[in-house]
């Protein structure tokens, strides 16, 4: 039944644009009571099938035409069966009622996918500190930057040393930070939009200083990959006390 | 074997370089000379070229394979400098022509030319100054792809990346240039895909035109249902790096396009001499373009009430780096200075425009009045000119107010909502809820390109030029068109500056660096902008022809301008479908309340868009999900996208170098 809300979502805006689409297009009977009645309607488009004017072909009414009880008995003994007009009226819309629908499917939609939303995110609350979760992938993320640092010495000194670093933190990059991104709904369901909102904004800054200690080391800019490594390792503690558990 | 740190490149001594002045004198000039191209080309074609990708693959040219210097970060400046000079010529194009359409004059004399270029600048200040707070909402929390930024960023880190992966962007930009050279050719006067669709299909056929193919005809689809592609390598790309996301772009087009088209031709809800053909225009611009634009703000403003929780992170972090805690950020006093000179610069030239007089003829004497006639009334919110001292004591004594209502009935001048109040108020508030207008819309519009890579920037300068007109009266065109030119340049500016930051977070730079140099050269670009357009106006007048249009000279007829200048005559006329804007902005907000908040916002977004881009766009989409079930989500990460990313380098280079040939052979 899991697509069963989406194609209720996906129906009620096709029905809702489908009824929109007659909104200023109203069936010629409804336009002629109230054009008997005195209200003032144009024509939002020209109307009725190309006819001979003058040696010219143009439409039976021009767009712009005011609307007479004439001009809609012509047009109805075209066989025209709507019009285009330029004023909306609740009153003219033959689809009011379609729209309606659809609105009332959206909102029972919206409904069910919040309430689909809130059990999903109930089922993962709790599991931050599972295996592939936020909270390891946050202690791999330590590990390779502990680690990377302490190597520093050695690797700015080594011809390859950068190259190792753009590889260890591209692997970085690769899985543990991107598990921690990929995590949002296990986030939100345990500590709410705010303070996910929180977490990612502290795991941001440390992400960034990761990112630029990638872009310096493919520089070869060694110690400016030291800087950030280290800054980065600063940052962790606060970014692990944030993550929602 | 140990490293003599002596013999390492410059760039590892000292300073980790970021942001130096041959990097900012490189950038201004590059974004100058491509500024210019675009405007002439956008004149002639109707649509701009992204400049991020573009400056990116030239600053790495420039500043490692020339200069021999230029870390990843001072590239990443380059870019961002370079495309802040470059993107706002797509605001200026799409709306300030239509003056000249309209009949008013731009010459290097006229007020107008002056004010429109100052409200172009302020719009600039303003767009890049109010989305600068929403980088940690959008960027850092909301986490949006921005499909070119990430592109943009693939190239940057070619160098670090490994060979293997710098040949598979380097493949991507030459698959991408060679499908897109047949569609540049016929600019140039050679033939292009046309030709070899003659060749296939036979002479005259429809199937394959220089920029599409409709594969709706042979498959035999009817014609009321557009099943076209564009020939449109950039397109492709974008939608692979979107990704699944994009599917819901597609789904508004498809619902536009393949439902409410042909559904509506086949129930003969549209005019009887609507033809097949026709059809899918019709609807566009009957109920597609107003339900599309509608859905778009309802789901934006709905996106904006459900991310108020990480809203208020962002601000936080805003007044933190005031408080010296989170010194990445321009900090929100520049912010706040930078928000007033804006809005005071905008007062300016709305107040002084309004204080413009409507009327060319003496509503007394009927004897010609200049625009410099010091016998001026306010009357129904419009300054009313008057030949001399006399004829205006005559409209103030002898005159009944049913008179000079039917004298701006006369001249199609309709009292505007702020009728009522002195001029000095009016532009205020004009100012105002210009500002305001333009800070929701950079939100969209960011959005928009982060989500998709697509902004539907025209739709945003037709809903500010009704609102303008709405609030100053139907015969303000010249201040509705200078707001609608600052909005334009404003928001493009704002996606610009967050696909900037969105790029810079990827390859570790520092946002408030990037957000200085931003704001440092942002006003350049309105500027060139404004004087290409004025020199190739200049210039088709000389020549005898129109300034711009239909029949100019150098074929700078302003695809955009006349489309705005339909909707400026449309409301003008009262032809306006607003119930139908109405009722797509409560879809977009029903749709964000219940799935995620931007699907109103995307779904809109293609209904609105030519859907022969969204069509391409989509293959790269369903090409990304492919293969990211066949071959894994690394393998689409590590290979997928720098290919994707040349896909984007490789067209927009194409089309720069194609528009600079026509710029350099135009007579």
């Amino acid at each position: 039944m899991k697509w069963l809300t989406p194609l209720l979502l996906a129906l009620s805006l096709a029905a809702g644009t489908i009824a929109c689409m007659t909104a200023y297009s109203p069936r010629l009977d409804a336009v002629a009571a109230a054009v008997a009645a005195g209200e003032t309607i144009e024509l939002g488009a020209s109307s009725g099938k190309l006819v001979d004017a003058g040696g010219k072909a143009a439409p039976l009414a021009a767009a712009g035409a005011q609307l007479t009880p004439e001009l809609v008995a012509t047009l109805r003994a075209a066989g025209v069966e709507r019009v285009r007009v330029r004023q909306f009226a609740f009153a003219r819309w033959s689809h009011g009622w379609l729209f309606a629908a659809a609105c009332a499917g959206l909102a029972l939609g919206a409904v069910l996918v919040r309430r689909g939303a809130r059990a999903a995110l109930k089922a993962s609350a709790g599991e931050t500190g599972t295996a592939g979760s936020p909270a390891t992938a946050l202690a791999c993320v330590r590990e390779v930057l502990q680690k990377l640092d302490a190597a520093m010495p050695a690797l700015r000194d080594a011809e390859d040393g950068m190259e190792r670093v753009t590889a260890e933190l591209g692997d970085l990059q690769a899985t543990h930070l991107d598990t921690i991104l990929q995590s949002r709904e296990r986030i939100i369901a345990a500590g709410g939009l705010a303070g996910f909102a929180q977490f990612m904004s502290a795991f941001s800054v440390m992400e960034r200083q990761i990112n630029r200690a990638w872009s310096a080391a493919a520089d070869d800019a060694a110690e400016e990959v030291a800087d950030c490594l280290k800054r980065a390792l600063s940052l962790i503690d606060g970014v692990e006390r944030l993550l929602p558990r | 074997m140990t490293h003599d740190p002596k013999k390492r490149p410059m760039l590892l001594r000292g300073q980790y370089r970021e942001v130096t002045a041959v990097t900012l004198i490189g950038a201004i000039l590059v974004g100058a000379i491509m500024n210019a191209a675009i405007t002439y080309a956008g004149l002639k074609i109707g649509f701009t070229i992204g400049g991020s990708a573009i400056a990116a693959v030239l600053g790495f040219g420039i500043l490692r394979g020339i200069l021999r210097r230029g870390s990843v970060l001072e590239t990443n400046i380059f870019q961002t400098v370079a495309s802040a000079v470059n993107t706002s010529n797509s605001g200026v194009i799409f709306t300030v022509p239509v003056l000249i359409l309209l009949g008013h004059s731009l010459t290097w004399v006229s007020g107008d030319f002056w004010l429109v270029t100052v409200a172009c600048v302020a719009g600039a200040v303003l767009g890049t100054v109010f989305i600068i707070p929403l980088r940690k909402q959008m960027i850092d929390i909301e986490r949006l792809r921005f499909p070119t930024a990430m592109g943009v960023a693939v190239i940057l880190k070619a160098p670090g990346a490994g060979v293997k992966r710098s040949l598979v962007l380097v493949a991507g930009i030459v698959v991408s240039a060679l499908l897109f050279v047949p569609v540049g050719l016929p600019q140039l006067g050679y033939p292009g895909y046309a030709a070899l669709g003659n060749a296939v299909f036979g002479e005259g056929q429809a199937i394959l035109t220089d920029a599409t193919i409709d594969i709706g005809r042979v498959i035999g689809i009817p014609p009321q249902a557009q099943v076209v592609f564009a020939l449109a390598p950039f397109a492709l790309g974008a939608g692979f790096i979107t990704g699944r996301a994009g599917l819901f772009v597609l789904a508004g087009g498809v619902l536009a396009y393949w439902v409410l088209a042909p559904l509506a031709f086949s129930l003969g809800w549209m005019p009887e001499t609507t033809t097949a053909a026709g059809a899918t225009g019709y609807a566009f611009t009957a109920f597609n373009r107003p339900l599309g634009i509608g859905l778009l703000l309802g789901g934006a403003m709905m996106g904006v009430l459900i991310s108020l929780p990480s809203i208020r992170e962002a601000f936080k972090g805003l007044f933190a780096s005031k408080a010296g805690l989170g010194s990445d950020e321009l900090g929100f006093k520049p912010l706040a200075v930078a928000s007033v000179v804006g809005l005071v610069l905008l007062f300016a030239a709305a107040n002084y425009v309004g204080g413009e007089p409507i009327n060319k003829i003496c509503p007394v004497t009927g004897e010609a009045v200049g625009l410099a006639s010091e016998d001026t009334r306010d009357y129904g919110g419009y300054t009313v000119a008057f030949a001399t001292g006399a004829a205006a004591a005559t409209w103030d004594n002898d005159r009944t107010d049913e008179e000079r209502a039917a004298f701006l009935d006369s001249i199609d001048a309709k009292p505007g909502l702020l009728a009522a109040l002195p001029l000095w108020f009016r532009s205020a508030i004009i100012a105002l809820a210009g500002a305001l207008w333009i800070w929701f819309a950079g939100v969209i519009i960011a959005q928009c390109t982060g989500m998709t890579d697509w902004s539907p920037i025209s739709g945003m300068a037709l809903l500010t030029v009704v609102l303008i007109l709405f609030l100053a009266g139907s015969a303000a065109v010249v201040g509705a068109v200078m707001i609608g030119a600052a909005l334009c340049v404003a928001v493009t500016l704002a996606a610009d500056m967050m696909g900037d930051l969105r790029t810079g977070h990827l390859v570790g730079g520092i946002p408030r660096r990037q957000q200085v140099t931003e704001l440092a050269v942002v006003a350049i670009g309105p500027v060139i902008a404004m004087f290409v357009v004025l020199i190739i106006a200049q210039a088709n007048i000389a020549q005898g022809g129109p300034a711009l249009g239909p029949g100019a000279p150098n074929g700078a007829i302003a695809p955009q301008a006349q489309a705005l200048q339909a909707v400026i005559t449309g409301v003008q006329g009262g032809q306006m479908p607003y119930a139908l804007y109405g009722f797509g902005a409560f879809l977009g907000a029903l749709l964000g309340l219940g799935a995620f908040s931007g699907l109103g916002v995307l779904i809109g977004l293609s209904m609105y868009l030519p859907f022969i881009y969204i069509a391409t766009y989509g293959i790269g989409c369903v090409t990304n999900m492919v293969l990211t079930r066949v071959k894994g989500r690394r393998w689409c990460e590590d290979w997928g996208i720098p290919f994707a990313a040349g896909m984007i380098v490789g067209e927009s280079i194409l089309a720069l170098v194609i528009n600079i040939i026509v710029l350099a052979t135009a007579g």
